[in-house]
């Protein structure tokens, strides 16, 4: 059985990871989630390589030392196929739609509804498989063209 | 040169379609976009199912009959692979949310900010193109990985499965096929007055094209054999047909031999082939003296030798492929001939099938975890003790 989705969640808000764990138990739970936590941009990115099974990135927009808008763009460097989703003041437009064009692949509001919060996550999460599959595909295709290759200049 | 993304458009705003003509007018003329209209949510279904070559929807929200957000769930069941945004009033988080979570790609705001829709567009685009783009190698790896069972069925399907047997010789052949790549085969014939035709071959290519020439350079070499008794004379005539009708730029290597069981005597050609080990009762073994012969298929006109090697009863003979001399492990080194005379050194072979089998696993030994690269061949005869 796959393990786990692997989730990063960035706020500088001590609250939120409280408040996240509580709401997720039942996912985390029966095995669905796993979350990890940072409290600013920087941290985020040392969690990333850490652990370089997160898939999905929730991010607040402002924090210390690194926002969440720069950190949307060095996921990117890290990691392309890391789905963010940043996390903004409701009706703040301006900020979603960098975001968006940053390569979020959505967003929630503050102050955070966990039906949507969840929905966001579990829609996210559908695509992001999808994306995999196709990606595995690729790589097998690359890699039985090279075998071809191979074994037709032997 | 590459035809424009189709974009369907779709708002009850008439204004709307010369605006984005005129905006995205340099995107039309260089035949990066071009645009299709619809009134409401009704009429852009009709003109999904109309226009099937439509790569995303651009839609309003507020519409008669059938509003965006209704859309939105009905435009997978067209065509999954479709990617929309939704226009919303600025600021209007609850429709943004319902879109995104009905599986919008992004969204723009009223009023039309075009730059943004532009941007929103080629970055939608952009994705679409990734994701056609790996849904392409998964079809293509399903048809690949079809012809390759073809091939490999084939490949399976020639084989002998059941082998001669007397009281003064047996012959057991075995073949480990590599996951995608295959091309050895090989073959025992059944002849005149106590004798068997033994060939082992080697197709220089794989998939099913190098199948279709490992099924019919085993029908000639078939049907020569059965016309002679020089294997080098059959050889010769195999390669004169398989060069006439080669148009691929294949090629087979071919050792074949004939055992005479009356007199024990083995006579051989090779065609560009690995050289056949002899392993006495005593398991000391050698490699008999190869004929000189080159592959077959390359060019017309190549005469082949025959030599004969007279067997005593005990004396096993295997014919094989490069699979196994040319098995790499972990470190990358070739299993190679010499752990193939080691394989007997110690243990003589007991029979023709417990040789075969002891070279299998000397070689699954050797290799380990490494995957294996090229099809394992081998082919053994044994002369019998109880034979005259």
């Amino acid at each position: 059985m796959e393990g786990p989705h692997q989730i990063l969640i960035v706020d500088d808000e001590p609250d939120v990871e409280r408040l996240v764990r509580m709401r997720m138990r039942q996912k985390i739970r029966s095995g669905l989630y796993d979350f990890y936590f940072a409290r600013d941009g920087l941290e985020a990115l040392r969690q990333l390589v850490e652990h370089p099974d997160i898939e999905i990135v929730i991010s607040d927009i402002n924090m210390p030392q690194m926002d969440g808008l720069t950190l949307l763009e060095q996921i990117r460097k890290v990691d392309p196929n890391i789905r963010a989703i940043i996390v903004s003041a409701y009706g703040d437009m301006k900020n979603i739609r960098t975001a968006m064009r940053r390569g979020a692949v959505d967003f929630i509001t503050k102050p955070i509804n966990f039906d949507d919060f969840e929905e966001t996550i579990d829609r996210t999460v559908l695509q992001l498989k999808e994306w995999q599959v196709a990606l595995l595909a690729r790589d097998a295709m690359i890699s039985s063209q090279k075998e071809g290759a191979t074994a037709a200049g032997a | 040169m590459k035809k424009p993304y189709r974009i369907l458009v779709v708002d009850d705003e008439p204004d709307l379609e010369p605006l984005i003509l005129q905006r995205m007018r340099r995107k039309i003329r260089s035949g990066s976009y071009s645009f299709e209209f619809a009134r409401n949510g009704v009429e852009a279904l009709e003109m999904l199912n109309l226009h099937q070559d439509i790569d995303m929807v651009v839609s309003d929200i507020n519409m008669p009959q059938m509003d965006g957000l209704t859309l939105l769930e009905q435009i997978p069941k067209v065509d999954p692979d479709i990617r929309s945004i939704i226009i919303s009033a600025y600021g209007d988080m609850k429709n943004i949310r319902t879109a995104m979570n009905r599986g919008a790609f992004d969204f723009v705001t009223k009023p039309l900010d075009f730059e943004d829709l532009q941007v929103t567009i080629d970055r939608t685009l952009r994705h679409l193109e990734e994701w056609k783009e790996a849904l392409a190698s998964r079809d293509k790896l399903v048809a690949l990985q079809n012809e390759l069972d073809v091939a490999s069925s084939t490949q399976q399907s020639i084989l002998p499965k059941v082998f001669p047997r007397s009281s003064d010789y047996q012959v057991f052949g075995h073949m480990e096929p590599a996951r995608n790549v295959g091309g050895d085969f090989f073959d025992v014939i059944r002849l005149d007055r106590g004798q068997v035709g033994l060939a082992i071959a080697d197709v220089s290519d794989k998939g099913v094209p190098a199948a279709l020439f490992m099924m019919s350079s085993r029908t000639l070499l078939k049907g020569a054999a059965i016309g002679t008794i020089d294997p080098g004379e059959a050889l010769r005539e195999v390669n004169e047909l398989l060069y006439e009708e080669n148009e691929t730029m294949m090629f087979v290597t071919v050792l074949y031999s004939i055992y005479n069981s009356e007199t024990g005597r083995l006579t051989y050609s090779n065609g560009g082939h690995d050289a056949p080990m002899l392993v006495r009762p005593d398991g000391s073994s050698e490699l008999l003296s190869l004929t000189g012969g080159v592959a077959l298929g390359i060019a017309p006109d190549i005469e082949y030798l025959s030599q004969t090697v007279q067997l005593e009863p005990g004396d096993t003979v295997l014919l094989y492929t490069d699979g196994i001399t040319e098995a790499m492990n972990g470190d990358g080194e070739q299993f190679g001939v010499a752990r193939m005379h080691e394989v007997f050194a110690a243990n003589p072979p007991e029979n023709s099938e417990q040789a075969a089998k002891a070279m299998f696993e000397a070689v699954k030994d050797f290799v380990g975890d490494t995957p294996q690269s090229d099809d394992i061949t081998c082919l053994v005869l044994r002369r019998d003790e109880g034979g005259s």
